[in-house]
């Protein structure tokens, strides 16, 4: 019933199985079990090829078959996978020695031009009629190869295209989606509004498109990246030692900031600055009256919502002492956080972790805001 | 048909049933006096021992429904068994085919309907009244981290004053019939804070502020328990309520924000300030502490912990546990005298705080040799990729016999 | 697998000189399968009752996984400071003992019910979607293996069967347990939820002629009910769980404190599924003993549209609910009130059902068989764990309830005495059709009283210690939080953990019926003298279940065919006129003429084959998870593109010779 070959192969599928299951419960380590749990399901995968062609030799069984047979043979078509099989072992031969992309390419030509290779060679002997072998063939490997091909198909197509939006610059990249966008819809216009166009027509056009992307694409792809910008950030510009959280300036860093907060329950505190020109804190439960100071917890993630009641664009800033600057490791710098800029009446949330406690530095920690005197706050971190 | 099913099932006749219908009565009856019996401990943390007007609320909403729950459930559980007995197979005829009587169902639905209301009044009331804050005379705070809790006081009027912050560890000290808000968060994953007999838990979440009310009517100790499941050493994560006077409570502040005092040179104890310094001020932090060259020793728990910070040792034997409260400072005996004493003495005892006689040694050494083989943490060097490094927990630093002996001498001077 | 059809005669094909014969079977070794005996016959099966039965053996079986798992959890905790378990593997044995029970054993049973007897409820042949049913066993059955091999493969998870964030992050669960449980449970789900999707159609769509929604047998209502939940509670926690998946695999910041997130968001949308889940759990229960009750009481269940109306109201409230779980967890005070009053409401038709149950044994002539037992210690376990519920609907007693175990108590009283027990009466009561054989009605009182005995031993001591302040998933208890005096929480624990070997001996009960049962002889087909559609069948049923599809007349159609009513001045008065048998035998005479089944098919097991393989790929490799892939993405289209029934041809002709033909043996 099983052939030799597909005898071997289920045994030796068996025995993997039958090793992961020991190892894993018998070892400490995972990578030998799913090293054998691997090759178990590689040699079952086999296993189950072999057992559907039969090794490829169907006399075993179908002993009817073999007498009504014709006595005539179709010798077998033309076929270029075993040209393709070959040029992968070639490539992941290059591969071993060169790059190891080469080599990855080699493996899937390999995978590839094999499958292919089999399924073509079961289908020519399925009977003696060609369009018959042809319509099974078919049957079998278009489930495979269509939605693959459609699947390296698109991915070439977006990729190509993503190269190109890539090395444009930003405005034309805008004037290069409307213009594609036109051409699509001109084509398809002409498609149908005339059915009569010849489909190797179409195809061509298409065809010609479709090269000319890729070009496009690899040429683009090669030439490199322009330059994207990166948004700064507060806590970003401040690493690097611009001064954002004492200015009053605006920064790149605050267009485009945020003015409200979504979720403003059960923060530590919130600060306002009135238009007073002094902070107000709020935090849960009844605080000494007029305290100019608020107690967070050490390396904690402390939320704190910063409201701006004030008439100017204003934003807060923590005073958290000094440290290590980021250069050279030794020289102590300023350390400072701080929100983007706040509209008149806007919100934003600031997320404190912070390490050290307060005595640790000479002037105590203090929240602040640039630009007005009054606005202090002592932060205390016992 | 039905005959030769009887002869299948001999079993199918009048005797057992009625064992059946008696085995469940009793089993009622036992099982309510088991439930009655059940009740008469002195468990620390009992839910149904109120001791202050928090949980007094809370159980004064809580006995009536369970009496009602009760009432109801021994109504079905009676009724059941008057069907079990009486409509057992005797042989009679099939029974009427009754589809229902829409208006006996409506009826006994409405009557539920009508309980839970009842019920559901007096529970929003409660709940509104357990979660104000306007009346708060004290305010403290807890953080929760794997696996022990920190307790600070914020400068404050409250509290009676307090003009320097406050950190100590698994136990919050209060004074008695004072109303106060613990505003509580936490450094990693979520925990809850738990005094039975004070109040409910609340969920202290990491990123948020949760506060709960707290009141004692009268000194003593407070049993409590983490009580959301947050990791390895979750069972081992507990703290204490301590309810001193208005006196004691000032003699308790006055205490936690003595000066530091060096040990006397030569002395065992300044071997162990050294010890101290060299093994354990990375993380722990003595207020006061200076090393060598007189400069201030600042811990940097941040740099060795992944949630960043370790329990403040500066008072260390003014409370009586330590390692998340999960063990003893004080041996049985003492600790026994403490807990047990009755509310007038309990203040002094505790102000006494730990001293050698009542050290319990064999504990703090154990957790002084080897911390994570006494309580479970996650300090194991060659597993901390996914924290980059940082340990969770108090790893086993190899400390030798002598180095313990100095640093128990040092820390007996945390006064 | 039969996508080779020859043609019978080949055009001449030209220039290749003379005929050409073409041999006329399919070629290939994976021919369709057809078997109807053996392994093959189950693997590739899509037959339903085939179906119910893996569901319910490998639901089984993970019942006793679970249960050891328990057993193990209770030995740690009978004495203080317990050293069966290290605290590591104590957090993965209840992690995984939730786990297990909840989603490897409850659901599964209460699927394999559903599976087995809805069609026969409704006088259908199968469910509309039979591969698809196939699909859903072989998903739970691969995602159940997937989650317990994480026992030998680093650990099991082990941040509770709730996995809340961020302790579910990688830097607080850094073993992949967490991980294997995700994925397990995504696969489930996926099983759960395209099971619902079938049971759905097939009740709304396959009902028999002159059924209509209110004639519906109650099971398949409470059945019906569940799988409306299941479609809309499983998407919530799959999209949790992917959250939770990306958050560890591919650094999303769902549940970094950090980075702004809220540790909430996990809680809402863990328990947005996981209040409806209970009641996922709970419901097939309850319309098991909706059946079982009338049919030992001889009469029919009082209340029939208050039974269905009150199931309806609790799935559909059930989902506003959820916060109950969270009334510790910092909502704010006004949410707290909403949810505590909303908990309060869905208590209402619970009770409902209490009564409807009550009221139907009443005035009955009730008979005692085990399933009967089982039934009645339903109401009454469900009724002590339901009122144990109304006492935490009280938000702030629940404050001091809540993760103690007195919640654990609750839980177990209403899962264990409820869903559990119900699970078992269905068992008892429907083992003669399925299997054909009667269980032993000894050993089914002794397994019964055993759990009962076992139950209320293990988790009713559970409320006390939950009072007097345990609390819960802790993996030691200490001596000095204990109490005083003998009855304190030391003892009661004790006597926790002796009930849970009673328990388990109750339990293991069940199997030793089940082996001596084994060579009973064949049971009637209407053994019970029961009410409904499925015991117009053999016992057990053939595979096309009904000769002739039956036309419905009434609610309890069997009952009124058996019974007529020859009362008189509205007096009513009923009178046995035919058996069971020879309601089945008239049904056997008039068998329909042509019944057509669907075919058997190997697409399900290989796509849930390919699914397993891109859970492990996920944790392990990617290109295994791109080989997975390419599995299942090979057996979809296998399963597109092949017919609902094979081609005549895949059949092996019949052995008396003839053609070939998929037409299934008239009776």
């Amino acid at each position: 019933m099983f052939t030799t070959g597909s005898k071997f192969l289920i045994g030796a599928a068996v025995l993997a199985t039958v090793s992961a299951i020991a190892y894993g419960v018998a070892q400490d380590g995972v990578m030998g079990t799913v090293g054998l749990a691997s090759a178990a399901v590689a040699l079952a995968f086999l296993a189950g090829i072999n057992i559907y062609t039969r090794d490829s030799n169907i006399w075993d069984d179908e002993i009817s078959s073999v007498e009504t047979a014709p006595a005539a043979s179709r010798p077998p078509a033309n076929s270029i996978w075993p040209m393709a099989f070959a040029l992968g072992a070639a490539v992941v031969t290059v591969g071993l020695v060169t790059y190891q992309a080469v080599f990855i390419i080699g493996v899937i030509l390999l995978l590839a031009s094999g499958a292919e290779w089999t399924a073509e060679a079961w289908a020519e002997r399925a009977s003696a009629d060609a369009a018959h072998n042809a319509k099974v063939r078919s049957r079998i490997a278009n489930p495979l190869e269509f939605p693959l091909a459609a699947a390296i198909g698109i991915g070439i197509i977006v990729y190509s295209f993503s190269r190109i939006m890539l090395w444009l610059s930003k405005t034309n990249t805008v004037i290069a989606f409307a213009v594609l966008g036109v051409i699509i819809l001109t084509a398809a216009f002409f498609l149908a509004y005339r059915p009569g166009l010849k489909s190797r027509a179409a195809v061509g056009a298409i065809g010609v498109g479709v090269l000319a992307l890729v070009a496009g694409g690899a040429a683009a792809g090669l030439d490199g990246e322009r330059d994207i910008h990166e948004h700064e950030t507060t806590a970003g510009l401040s690493e690097e030692g611009v001064d954002i959280c004492l200015s009053t300036e605006e920064f790149e860093a605050d267009e485009k900031a945020s003015q409200s907060v979504a979720a403003s329950a059960n923060v530590a505190a919130e600060i306002t600055l009135e238009e007073s020109g002094t902070l107000s804190l709020n935090v849960v439960g009844p605080l000494t009256e007029g305290s100019n100071a608020i107690t967070l917890p050490r390396s904690n993630p402390n939320n704190v919502i910063f409201i701006n009641e004030s008439d100017e664009e204003r934003r807060l800033s923590v005073d958290l002492g000094t440290r290590a600057s980021e250069e050279d490791g030794e020289d102590e710098v300023p350390f400072l956080m701080c929100t983007a800029l706040v509209d008149p009446g806007g919100r934003q949330n600031i997320t404190l972790t912070i390490g050290a406690p307060s005595f640790a530095s000479p002037d105590g920690y203090s929240f602040f805001v640039p630009g007005v005197e009054s606005a202090r706050v002592e932060l205390v971190v016992p | 048909m039905s005959n030769s099913l009887l002869k299948r099932h001999p079993l199918r006749s009048a005797s057992t049933v009625t064992n059946m219908s008696r085995r469940a009565r009793i089993g009622l009856v036992a099982g309510l006096g088991v439930l009655v019996a059940g009740c008469a401990q002195d468990a620390p943390q009992d839910t149904w021992d109120p001791a202050g007007p928090n949980a007094q609320k809370i159980h004064n909403l809580q006995w009536p429904v369970f009496a009602i729950a009760g009432v109801v459930g021994v109504i079905v559980l009676t009724f059941i068994g008057i069907i079990i007995v009486r409509f057992r197979d005797r042989g009679q005829a099939i029974p009427e085919q009754t589809h229902g009587k829409p208006a006996l169902e409506i009826g006994l639905t409405i009557l539920p309907a009508l309980i839970l209301i009842g019920v559901a009044i007096p529970t929003v009331g409660t709940l509104m009244a357990l979660n104000e804050t306007n009346d708060t005379e004290c305010i403290v705070n807890v953080t929760g981290q794997q696996w022990w809790w920190e307790v600070d006081y914020a400068q404050q009027d409250g509290c009676g004053g307090i003009a320097e912050p406050i950190v100590t560890s698994g136990q919050m000290i209060i004074p008695i019939n004072t109303p106060v808000l613990v505003r509580g968060t936490s450094r990693d994953v979520i925990h809850s804070w738990w005094i039975p007999r004070l109040n409910g838990k609340k969920d202290m979440v990491p990123g948020r502020v949760h506060t709960v009310r707290l009141e004692a009517d009268e000194p003593g100790t407070y049993a409590g328990q983490c009580t959301e499941f947050c990791g390895l050493s979750h069972a081992n994560m507990r703290m204490e309520v301590i309810a001193l006077t208005a006196d004691d409570f000032e003699a308790w502040k006055a205490q936690q924000l003595a000066p530091y005092e060096a040990p006397a040179a030569d002395t065992l104890a300044a071997a162990g300030e050294s010890t101290f310094i060299a093994q354990c001020s990375r993380c722990h932090q003595v207020n006061g502490l200076e090393d060598a060259d007189g400069e201030p020793v600042i811990a940097r728990p941040d740099l060795q912990v992944f949630s960043g910070a370790a329990p403040n040792l500066s008072y260390f034997t003014t409370r009586n546990t330590f390692a998340g409260a999960s063990f003893d400072l004080l041996s049985d005996e003492c600790r026994a005298d403490v807990w047990d004493s009755d509310p007038a003495t309990f203040g002094e005892k505790y102000l006494e705080g730990v001293s050698a006689d009542c050290l319990n040694s064999v504990d703090l050494r154990e957790w002084l040799r080897n911390a994570p083989a006494k309580k479970p943490m996650y300090t194991d060097a060659e597993k901390l990729e996914q924290t980059d490094g940082l340990v969770r927990g108090m790893p086993n630093l190899a400390l030798s016999e002598d180095q313990i002996d100095e640093l128990i001498a040092y820390l007996l001077e945390r006064k | 697998m039969a996508i080779i059809e020859r043609p019978t005669d080949t055009p001449a094909l030209s220039g290749a000189g003379g005929a050409v014969v073409t041999p006329t079977s399919s070629y290939g070794y994976f021919r369709r399968p057809v078997q109807t005996t053996g392994w093959k016959s189950w693997a590739f099966t899509v037959d339903h009752k085939k179906i119910g039965i893996m569901y319910g053996v490998v639901a089984m079986l993970f019942f006793f996984v679970g249960g050891f798992e328990a057993l193990l959890i209770r030995a740690q905790l009978a004495q203080a400071d317990g050293t069966i378990l290290s605290a590591d593997k104590y957090n993965q044995m209840f992690t995984m003992h939730a786990t297990t029970m909840v989603f490897l054993f409850v659901m599964p049973m209460a699927a394999a019910f559903a599976n087995y007897m809805m069609p026969l409820q409704i006088g259908a042949r199968d469910v509309a979607f039979p591969r698809l049913n196939a699909l859903s066993l072989w998903t739970f059955v691969f995602g159940g293996i997937f989650i317990n091999t994480s026992w030998i493969l680093g650990g099991a998870a082990d941040g509770g069967w709730f996995m809340y964030a961020p302790n579910s992050s990688v830097p607080f669960s850094p073993t992949n347990g967490v991980d294997f449980w995700v994925l397990g449970l995504l696969m489930t789900g996926i099983a759960s939820q395209v099971g619902a999707i079938n049971l759905i159609v097939t009740a709304l769509n396959m009902r028999a002629p002159g059924m209509t929604l209110m004639r519906m047998p109650i099971f398949t209502w409470m059945a019906l009910v569940v799988q409306f939940l299941l479609l809309f509670a499983i998407p919530i926690i799959t999209v949790a769980l992917f959250l939770l998946l990306f958050q560890r695999n591919f650094d999303a910041t769902f549940f970094s404190v950090a980075d702004g997130a809220d540790p909430l968001l996990w809680q809402h949308l863990f328990w947005l599924f996981g209040h409806p889940e209970v009641y996922i759990l709970v419901l097939p229960a309850f319309g098991i003993i909706s059946e079982v009750l009338p049919t030992f009481s001889r009469k029919p269940l009082f209340g029939y549209p208050f039974v269905v109306f009150s199931g309806a109201a609790i799935g559909l409230v059930g989902f506003g609910v959820w916060a109950h779980h969270m009334f510790a967890a910092g909502l704010g005070p006004i949410s707290v009130a909403v949810f505590s009053v909303a908990t309060m409401a869905i208590a209402v038709p619970t009770g409902v059902k209490i009564i409807n149950w009550t009221l139907t044994m009443w005035g009955g002539k009730l008979w005692f068989s085990t399933a009967m037992l089982f039934a009645i210690g339903l109401i009454v376990q469900f009724t002590l764990g339901g009122l144990s519920g109304v006492t935490h609907a009280v938000a702030p007693s629940d404050t001091q309830q809540t993760d103690t175990y007195y919640i654990v108590a609750h839980f177990h009283y209403v899962i264990f005495g409820g869903a559990v027990l119900g699970l078992f009466s269905g068992i008892y009561y429907w083992w003669p059709k399925v299997f054909g054989k009667m269980l032993n009605e000894t050993w089914g009182r002794w397994n019964f009283w055993l759990m009962i005995i076992g139950m209320n031993l293990t988790f009713g001591p559970m409320h006390i210690i939950g009072l007097q302040g345990q609390p819960r998933r802790m993996y030691i208890w200490t001596e000095n939080r204990a109490g005083e005096g003998l009855f304190n929480i030391g003892f009661w624990n004790l006597i926790a953990s002796i009930g849970s070997l009673v328990l388990g001996i109750g339990a293991v009960l069940f199997l030793v019926n089940v082996w001596v049962s084994r060579k009973n002889p064949p049971a009637p087909a209407d053994p019970w003298d029961a009410r409904s559609l499925e015991w117009i069948t053999e016992s057990p049923p053939k595979e096309h279940n009904f000769d002739r599809i039956p036309t419905v007349h009434a609610l309890d159609e069997f009952f009124h065919r058996k019974y007529e009513d020859v009362g008189e001045d509205g007096q009513h008065d009923y009178m046995k006129v035919r058996t069971g048998e020879q309601v089945v035998a008239e049904e056997e005479a008039n068998a329909d003429a042509h019944i057509h089944l669907p075919s058997p098919s190997y697409w399900p097991i290989i796509l849930s084959t390919g699914m397993l393989v891109i859970c492990y790929g996920v944790i392990y490799n990617t290109l295994l998870l791109a080989a997975g892939a390419a599995i299942a993405v090979l057996a979809l289209f296998g399963w597109a593109l092949e017919p609902p029934t094979a081609d005549d041809s895949e059949f092996d002709p019949p052995p008396d010779g003839g053609q070939p033909s998929k037409e299934l043996a008239h009776v």
